[in-house]
């Protein structure tokens, strides 16, 4: 059985399996794949991978007018390091543009319902497609996946008038009524990147459900489970592991949006990203790119620490653990 | 930024996924409902079973009502607004909950579906009475808190509904037969009726009432296809409460503008229309050939590189030391934006003269080994190369990730079955391997295809499509945006459109295959 | 109808209690916050504010493309304006301002005051009818402010719909007044000595002439277009320029053509351009706001760009007549021909709110245009401009040619231009013509595309 992002935690299972045996060690050890020329071919890639970021990260500690005039390796002759640029970028408030924590908050309450709403209904979806049997659900489903090609572009005008009509006036009610509210939300944003992500997600999350092995829905129906039952006790702990892997790429995207947080949010500090205050530190007249390095590092610290706190959804799959008993 | 802002901005997290939760589980209890309740004889056992809950809601409302007004003057944020709202909301909320209990009763012994014909009637009614009751409320003073935006959102949300309850309500007697059909038809007719309303509505009004009644139109049209699909048998029905929230959502922020554009497509700037000449542009200007081309060799290379890159590197440090690490190096880029990206390799394609120090590193490696600085950016064809090296970097992470994954769902029986065999690294990954995680390969070209047609920041930023650079996404873009050519944008995201059905077309067969496996 | 009575008891007691509680709050004293008149006792210093009137809580909101430093400078510049009228102006710069506001306006979220950086987007936005004609005391004041040139500007088919912000001067050439006073160099007076010169640097060994930079991002090639502009002005006369700009000649008229191979004998020179980069090819991606550094370092002579890049170079630098670099005005065909292309912005409104009349209003009259040229960086075409407000010897000397009677002003020709022109094939024309091109194939290219 194959499966998207589905994954058994390798070593668990290995220290049982040897542990149970206790023969065959050997055999075991060289069950990778690899030869010591993969191993070389893996670090290559992983340095040619690395250096452009490496790059960035030696170029944001590097005053302004060195980073135009010499390459960040003359670092390694003449160092010479400075943190001006991140002060530049984290504490250069006044009244107008405040700090950048204000922008860090407003991504951070935009990424995470922005990612979880379009996973449940995305995870909803697929399951109906997976295993729920309707006349035309084939043809629905590929109507959903057809629709990832519909240009995020084209679709912000038509979205924007929706909101603005629908929308608004809820906001606004909620804005009157709830005094420390503001009238400029969060809602437009994460409905957007909702949709937008609901196509793929749906997709993606398809692929895995539709996998789950047939026999254990079957019996949990025989017993009598209704749908909601099997959604919530057996499909949604067998998919964590493609949730959270597709949890990370949604989060990544949202995090680094600036296209719908242009169109949709305020632009205020109310609700404004950190891509958006980042875009705006660069300058009008696209100078200061000494502070861009920076903040691309200050807005990469997030996601870095998303992946870290999820990646072990990504070994520990429950379903091969169910499978092997 | 004050705590005060702060706690509003939790707060509005906090209460929309709460809200979220609610109308989620609110669905999913649909489920298992039960279809018909055991009725209750006697009035006295009646009473308890049917009030007892209730007197809870009650007695909850009446404590915030008198909270409210308690708290009026000690606590500075409950305005007057505030509390009468509160009031108000609570007396209404117990009319309706004993309203609701009185005609259970009342209603008890009257058939299904006359029963839920009469609660539907009132119900809309009810709806009705609101939405005028909110928008006749300027001067009356426990109303004060009734703001006109809150009118505007009780109208939005108000005759939908009330149209829905309405066409639903007399579908009921129908035969079984034909309710099915009707029950579409009705739907389809309240969609209508709310276009008409709108537009008749507009009519007597200076402002223009907009999209809300065609949105509004959409919605009821969706809910009514879904009912006729999932009515068929039970077992088809649960499909409606999981489908319902993402078909809605898709359906106004997808179909729709996907159908504007498509007759966009054929309009000019002034939105008349004008036939083919979109088109007959698209492909007369003297740089398109190079955009398409440009498009078709991106979505050739970068699927095929990163998957491939993405694979190797995933087999290569599968069970190795460290793998956590070489995961995270690989995935890094991932994790930065296309603009950052564009930014970070600008400074590796970097060109000073030859005489000068160089601070791009891939100049600087080319004078290294002896060679001219090139123009790296600036030298068509290669510079397309150039580009798609840098979506090559990001989407690797991507399919590293994903792959990596899938090998190891490859049974590691089966792998040792085939070593214990003689089978060479190589045989085991191109016989067991390969076959094993060939539904994820499919998955990860398919998504990367698609993103790499749509993304045109990294052309954007890197040359503004100059040099031959182009693709068609960036056109798009400039020419819906900047130019102020709707009508080409929508031309070229028509040509998208065609460029991605044949993965469309491919995933759709290998769908088909598994089904028929299964 | 026993159990009816048990319904209405509780009805009616639970009807009851309501009007009790809704009646004791109704009479209650309204919030003491919103008592009227609190903030009508004007601090001291907003006399001048008075004809504005007071609001309470009003906010309006502003959209345009000024950022960062800019933006605070502008935000510092009605911070006494919203202190005396109560009215909260909430500014948003975004780099993606052209793209961002035909989403919004098309979206039916358009901010109340749009502060254009173009009468070309201007116009385009006007003609959605979306945007509102000038309230009579913006138009009132533009009359009295500004030449009919400006109002011009600010006009789409007779009706005034913004009054102009800020404004920069565009041809300057910037040089290092202590190296050219070492090798004997001296500012020219006529295109013809300026070419001159530019041999003689060229052959004097120690640097190239020119540095040129096209690069900015998305908009690469615009500061090709202002070298056109500027010599179009010079060597085909401003009644020329009228008539290319507002293409009652083809774009790649004879005229033009000829304006264009003269800037292409300066800059496309291997000779003369970019010390410190490398060959002519690095034009098209050198970044504009860096191009002109090597000047300071005297890797080459001299850089031809607008008044703003007062501020673009290094942190430290001196701009001063004797100080790290200085600048003259692009000379004129013949000598004391001063005609100069300029830039600025226009605010417009989509909403008729009395706050926003208020500020639009404000925004046009020669108080803020002096409190703004004050804080510094930027200069004004208003005409109540006193010239000694502005915050650097080079701005006052730019906005006395700019308040010159004699001077000729023609606004920046691509930005007048339709935004598929001005801000797409001219740029992108400059950019080939620049990476090789010849100048009739890139010049037709333009026309071709201009309907």
């Amino acid at each position: 059985m194959s499966s998207v992002a589905l994954t058994p935690e390798p070593k668990v299972s290995e220290g049982a399996v040897s542990a149970a045996a206790g023969v065959g060690r050997a055999d075991r050890v060289k069950r990778r794949l690899t030869s010591p020329w993969a191993t070389i071919a893996a670090l290559i890639i992983a340095v040619v991978w690395t250096i452009p970021t490496f790059g960035l990260l030696l170029s944001s500690f590097r005053p302004a007018d060195q980073i135009s005039s010499t390459g960040w390796w003359s670092f390694f002759t003449n160092p010479q390091l400075t943190l001006a640029n991140y002060r530049d970028v984290l504490f250069s408030g006044s009244d107008t543009s405040p700090q950048l924590g204000e922008y860090f908050v407003n991504s951070l309450m935009i990424a995470i319902p922005g990612t979880i709403i379009p996973l449940v209904l995305a995870a909803l979806a697929a399951y109906a497609f997976a295993w729920v049997k309707f006349r035309g659900s084939g043809t629905l489903f590929v109507v959903i996946f057809a629709l990832q090609i519909v240009p995020l572009q084209m679709a912000l005008i038509p979205l924007l008038q929706l909101f603005v009509t629908f929308l608004q006036p809820f906001q606004d009610a909620l804005a009157e009524t709830v005094p420390f509210i503001s009238e400029r939300q969060y809602l437009p944003v994460w409905i957007a990147h909702t949709i937008f992500a609901l196509p793929l997600a749906i997709f993606l999350l398809h692929n895995f459900i539709s996998e789950i092995p047939g026999e254990v829905v079957e019996a949990a129906r025989v017993d009598g489970a209704g749908h909601g039952q099997i959604f919530f006790r057996i499909i949604l702990p067998l998919a964590t592991p493609a949730i959270a892997s597709f949890a990370i790429f949604q989060f990544l995207w949202v995090w680094n949006d600036l296209l719908v947080a242009l169109v949709f949010s305020s632009g205020t500090p109310d609700t404004a990203p950190l891509t958006q205050r980042l875009a705006e530190l660069a300058g009008s007249r696209g100078e200061n790119w000494e502070r861009l390095t920076a903040g691309a590092f200050v807005s990469l610290i997030v996601p870095l620490l998303v992946f870290f706190g999820l990646q072990r959804f990504f070994v520990r799959g429950l379903l091969a653990g169910s499978a092997k008993g | 930024m004050t705590t005060i802002d702060l706690i509003g901005k939790v707060l509005q997290a906090v209460v929309g996924l709460a809200a979220f939760g609610v109308v989620m589980a609110l669905l999913l209890t649909f489920l298992d409902r039960p279809e018909d309740k055991p009725r209750i004889e006697g009035w006295r056992a009646a009473v308890k079973q049917g009030l007892r809950p209730r007197l809870i809601i009650i007695a909850a409302l009446v404590l915030i009502a008198v909270l409210a007004r308690v708290l009026y003057g000690t606590a500075s944020w409950m305005t007057q607004e505030l509390t009468n709202a509160a009031i108000v909301l609570a007396i209404v909320g117990i009319g309706l909950v004993l309203l609701q209990w009185l005609l259970d009763r009342v209603l008890q012994r009257a058939r299904q579906a006359v029963r839920s014909a009469v609660m539907r009637v009132l119900g809309a009614v009810l709806v009705v009475v609101l939405v005028l009751l909110g928008q006749a409320a300027e001067g009356i003073p426990a109303l004060d808190w009734v703001t006109p935006a809150l009118t505007q959102a009780a109208v939005v949300v108000g005759w939908p509904l009330a149209a829905a309850l309405l066409a639903t309500a007399a579908i009921a007697f129908l035969p079984d037969r034909i309710r099915r059909s009707a029950r579409l038809v009705a739907w389809l007719l309240a969609a209508v009726a709310v276009v008409v309303l709108g537009l008749v509505l507009e009519q007597g009004q200076e402002r223009p009432i907009g999209v809300w009644p065609w949105a509004a139109a959409a919605a009821i049209s969706v809910v009514g296809v879904l009912g006729y699909v999932a009515d068929k048998d039970d077992d088809s029905k649960p499909m409606l409460v999981f489908l319902l929230p993402a078909a809605l959502l898709l359906t106004i922020g997808l179909i729709y503008p996907a159908i504007r554009t498509a007759i966009l497509a054929f309009t000019d700037a002034t939105g008349t229309f004008n036939g083919v000449d979109n088109f007959v542009w698209m492909f007369t200007q003297p740089e398109a050939l190079i955009t398409l081309g440009n498009t078709i060799v991106w979505v050739i290379l970068v699927p095929l590189l990163s998957t491939a890159i993405g694979l190797a590197y995933a087999v290569f440090i599968d069970k190795s030391r460290g793998e956590r690490v070489y995961k995270m190096l690989v995935f890094m880029p991932m994790a930065i934006s296309f603009v950052g990206a564009g930014i970070i390799w600008k400074f590796m394609y970097a060109y000073r003269g030859a005489e000068q120090d160089q601070i791009g590193l891939i100049n600087q490696l080319i004078v290294l080994f002896g060679g001219e600085p090139q123009q790296i950016l600036q030298n068509s064809p290669w510079n397309t190369l150039a580009l798609l090296v840098v979506m090559i970097w990001i989407q690797t992470g991507f399919a590293m990730v994903v792959l990596s994954a899938a090998i190891k769902g490859v049974p590691t029986e089966q792998i040792e079955a085939a070593s214990i065999d003689g089978a060479s690294p190589w045989q085991r990954f191109s016989n067991v391997v390969l076959p094993g995680i060939r539904s994820s390969l499919v998955v990860v070209v398919t998504t990367i295809s698609i993103a790499t047609l749509k993304v045109f920041d990294i052309v954007r930023t890197m040359t503004a499509g100059n040099f031959n650079t182009s693709v068609v996404a960036n056109e798009m873009y400039t020419q819906a945006f900047r130019s102020g050519e709707p009508g080409r944008g929508a031309a070229l995201a028509l040509i998208l459109f065609v460029m991605v059905l044949p993965i469309v077309v491919y995933n759709v067969r290998i769908l088909n295959q598994q089904k028929a496996i299964r | 109808m026993k159990h009816a009575r048990r319904i209405a008891v509780p009805l009616g007691i639970a009807g009851v209690a309501a009007l009790a509680l809704t009646g004791c709050v109704g009479d209650a004293p309204a919030d003491p916050s919103a008592a009227p008149g609190a903030s009508g006792e004007a601090a001291a210093g907003c006399e001048a504010y008075a004809e504005y009137g007071t609001f309470d809580g009003a906010e309006v909101n502003a959209y345009g493309t000024i950022l960062d430093v800019e933006a605070e400078r502008l935000n510092e510049s009605w911070a006494e304006f919203e202190e005396c009228t109560g009215i909260d102006v909430v500014y948003e710069g975004s780099g993606e301002f052209e793209a961002q506001i035909n989403v919004r306006v098309q979206g039916g979220n358009p901010p109340d005051l749009a502060i254009f950086p173009q009468p070309g987007l201007l116009a385009s936005v006007a003609g959605t009818g979306s945007l509102l004609p000038a309230p009579e005391g913006v138009v009132a004041n533009a009359q009295e402010f500004w030449t009919e040139d400006w109002q011009n500007y600010g006009t789409v088919d007779g009706t005034l719909y913004g009054a102009p912000l800020m404004a920069s001067i565009k041809g300057f050439v910037w040089y290092s007044p202590s190296v050219w006073a070492e090798n004997g160099w001296e500012v020219p007076t006529t295109l013809d000595e300026l070419d001159a010169l530019t041999a003689t640097i060229a052959d004097s060994g120690v640097m190239k002439p020119w540095c040129v930079g096209f690069g900015s991002g998305e908009a690469t090639g615009w500061p090709g277009t202002d070298w056109v502009e500027d010599y179009v002005l010079r060597t085909a006369g401003p009644d020329v320029y009228d008539q290319w700009v507002a293409h009652e000649i083809p774009f790649d008229d004879p005229q033009i053509v000829e304006a264009v191979d003269r800037v292409g004998a300066l800059i496309k020179n291997p000779d003369y351009v970019n010390g410190g980069f490398g060959d002519v090819s690095t034009i098209a991606t050198q970044d504009f706001g860096e191009a002109g550094w090597p000047v300071l370092d005297g890797e080459c002579g001299m850089h031809h760009q607008a008044t703003f890049y007062e501020g673009l170079w290094p942190e430290g630098t001196t701009v001063a007549e004797d100080g790290d670099v200085w600048a003259f005005i692009l000379p004129g065909a013949e000598a004391d021909a001063a005609a100069v292309t300029g830039g600025g912005e226009f605010v417009g409104a989509f909403s008729d709110a009395e706050e926003v009349v208020a500020v639009q209003t404000y925004l046009s009259s020669d108080e803020w245009a002096n409190t703004r040229v004050e804080i510094g960086g930027t200069l004004s075409a208003n005409m109540g401009l006193d010239p000694a407000n502005a915050s650097s010897p080079l701005l006052q000397s730019a906005a006395e040619t700019l308040q010159d009677p004699d001077t000729t002003f023609r606004f920046d020709g691509s930005d007048l231009m339709p935004g598929a022109v001005g801000a797409g094939t001219f740029w992108t024309a400059m950019v080939d013509w620049v990476s090789g091109a010849d100048t009739a194939t890139v010049l037709g290219q333009v026309e071709s595309s201009w309907q």
